[in-house]
C-alpha cells in the first residue's frame, strides 16, 4: 500500500479543517486547541495539522493535511510539501489584507507550485467582495504563478471536489509534458 | 505599396502588394500563377508590384546572403527555396497550393496587425492575436477574469492551459471537448489579450515548466479521480 498526500495550507480561519472534512471518509482529525492569540478572532484554533484521508481502490491512501495557518509554524511547511502532490490555499477575505497572505502562503509553498500543482481558493467573497477574483489573479501573475483561482463555500463537498479536480488536471498536463 | 485598407478587385478583401527578387523567370512565373490560382481561398488579395510592396518574395540564396537590406517595419519577407525548412517565413519547392495558402494568410494577418498599430512593430503577444489561432500553441499569460470563465466547462479548459502552450486541437484532444467549445473559448481570451504566442507546435519538443520532482504512480491520479466521483481524464495516468 502506497501513500500520497494532498495539502490544504491558508489563512487561518479559512476553513482548512471543514475543507478536509467535506470530502475525507473518516471524520478530520485536528490538532485545534483554544486559541490564545488575541489577534485572531476565533475559539479555536490548528497549532499542528489537520488530517484527512480517501482510501482509493487499490488500497493506497490519499492523505489531506491541513496546514497550520500562522506564519511562525512555517518550518511544518516545508515538511507537509514533501512527497506531496500538491496544495490548495485557501483565502480568508474577511482578513485584512488577504493578498499579503496570499504573498506569505506562495512563497512558503513556492517550491512545490512550481514542481507540482497549486488552487487558489478565495472564501466569503459574498460578504467581502474585495479584493475580488480579479485582483488575486493579477496578483499571482505579478509574482509569477499561474494557477486556477476561485471563489468557494467550502462547507459545500462538490465545491471542494472541484478544486481538487483542477488540481488534478494541472497533474495530468504535467505528466504528459514528462511522457512527450 | 498597395492601401490595405481598400478592397480591389471586387472581392472585398483588403489587399496586399508582394514582389519578387532572385527567382529564376520560371519559378517567378510559377510564384505568381500559384498566388492567383489559391486566390479565391487566402484571407487577403495579393497583387504583384515591384514598387515598395508589404511583401518581398525572395530566393533562398538572396536569403543566405544576408536578405533584404533597409525592410520597414510593416515590411514582411517569405523566401522561397529547395532546402526543407518547417518555420514561417519559408516556402520550399515544388509549391504546394495550401502550403502557399497558409503562408500568405499568416503574412496578410501580420501585416495588417502592424498597420493597424500604426508601424509599430508586433509583439509577441500581438502575433498571438493575428496569426490563425488553430495553427499556433499558445499560453495562457494569467488566470483569466471570472466572466469569461461563466460558461460550462471553461474553468477547467483555463486549467489545462496553465501547463503548457497549446493548440486549439491540443485543448480540444485534451478536454475532450468540442472543436467549437474551444475555439469560442480562444476567441475569448484572445480578445482579452490574454494569449502569448508560445515557444512550441503542436508537438513540444522541450517542456515548458517544471516537471514534478517526483511524478505520480502511474494510473495514481485516475485513481484518485474515481474516488472523488469524478470522470476519468484522458491524461490521467
Amino acid at each position: 500500500m502506497s501513500e500520497h498526500k494532498i495539502l490544504f495550507s491558508g489563512t487561518t480561519g479559512a476553513g482548512k479543517t471543514t475543507a478536509i472534512g467535506a470530502v475525507s471518509e473518516i471524520p478530520p482529525l485536528s490538532t485545534d486547541v483554544r486559541n490564545t492569540d488575541t489577534g485572531l478572532v476565533k475559539e479555536m484554533t490548528t497549532v499542528g495539522l489537520d488530517y484527512g484521508e480517501l482510501t482509493l481502490d487499490n488500497g493506497d491512501k490519499l492523505r489531506l493535511y491541513g496546514t497550520p495557518g500562522q506564519k511562525r509554524f512555517d518550518f511544518m511547511w516545508q515538511i507537509l510539501s514533501k512527497g506531496a502532490l500538491g496544495v490548495i490555499i485557501l483565502i480568508d477575505n474577511r482578513q485584512n489584507n488577504p493578498l499579503a497572505d496570499l504573498d506569505m502562503y506562495v512563497q512558503g509553498f513556492r517550491q512545490l507550485i512550481d514542481d507540482t500543482a497549486c488552487v487558489v481558493a478565495v472564501g466569503r467573497l459574498e460578504t467581502h467582495p474585495n479584493p475580488n477574483l480579479e485582483q488575486f489573479s493579477t496578483h499571482l501573475a505579478s509574482r509569477g504563478v499561474l494557477c486556477p483561482v476561485l471563489g468557494v463555500d467550502v462547507r459545500d463537498s462538490p465545491q471542494v471536489v472541484q478544486l481538487l479536480e483542477l488540481l488534478l488536471l494541472q497533474l495530468e498536463m504535467k505528466t504528459e509534458i514528462e511522457t512527450l | 505599396m498597395t492601401d490595405h485598407d481598400h478592397a480591389s478587385g471586387g472581392t472585398g478583401k483588403p489587399h496586399y502588394s508582394y514582389s519578387i527578387e532572385g527567382l529564376p523567370a520560371r519559378e517567378e512565373l510559377l510564384f505568381k500563377s500559384m498566388v492567383r490560382v489559391v486566390g479565391h481561398k487566402t484571407c487577403h488579395e495579393w497583387l504583384y508590384s515591384p514598387q515598395s510592396p508589404y511583401l518581398q518574395v525572395i530566393s533562398e540564396a538572396i536569403s543566405a546572403g544576408g536578405g533584404v537590406a533597409g525592410l520597414r517595419k510593416s515590411q514582411q519577407v517569405l523566401v522561397l527555396g529547395i532546402t526543407r525548412r518547417d518555420h514561417h517565413g519559408f516556402l520550399g519547392f515544388p509549391l504546394r497550393p495550401d502550403d502557399l495558402v497558409a503562408e500568405l494568410d499568416r503574412l496578410g494577418n501580420l501585416m495588417h496587425a502592424v498597420s493597424t498599430m500604426h508601424e509599430q512593430p508586433p509583439t509577441l503577444t500581438d502575433l498571438a492575436h493575428s496569426v490563425p489561432a488553430e495553427a499556433t500553441a499558445v499560453r495562457l499569460t494569467r488566470w483569466p477574469p471570472a466572466e469569461l470563465l461563466a460558461a460550462p466547462g471553461r474553468i477547467k479548459l483555463a486549467t489545462l492551459m496553465t501547463g503548457r502552450p497549446m493548440t486549439i486541437y491540443n485543448l480540444q484532444q485534451s478536454s475532450g471537448q468540442s472543436l467549437a467549445v474551444c475555439q469560442d473559448f480562444m476567441d475569448a481570451l484572445r480578445n482579452a489579450k490574454l494569449l502569448d504566442v508560445g515557444n512550441a507546435a503542436t508537438r513540444p519538443s522541450a517542456p515548458s515548466v517544471p516537471i514534478l520532482a517526483a511524478a505520480p504512480q502511474p494510473g495514481l491520479l485516475a485513481r484518485i479521480r474515481q474516488r472523488l466521483g469524478l470522470s476519468i481524464h484522458a491524461g490521467s495516468r
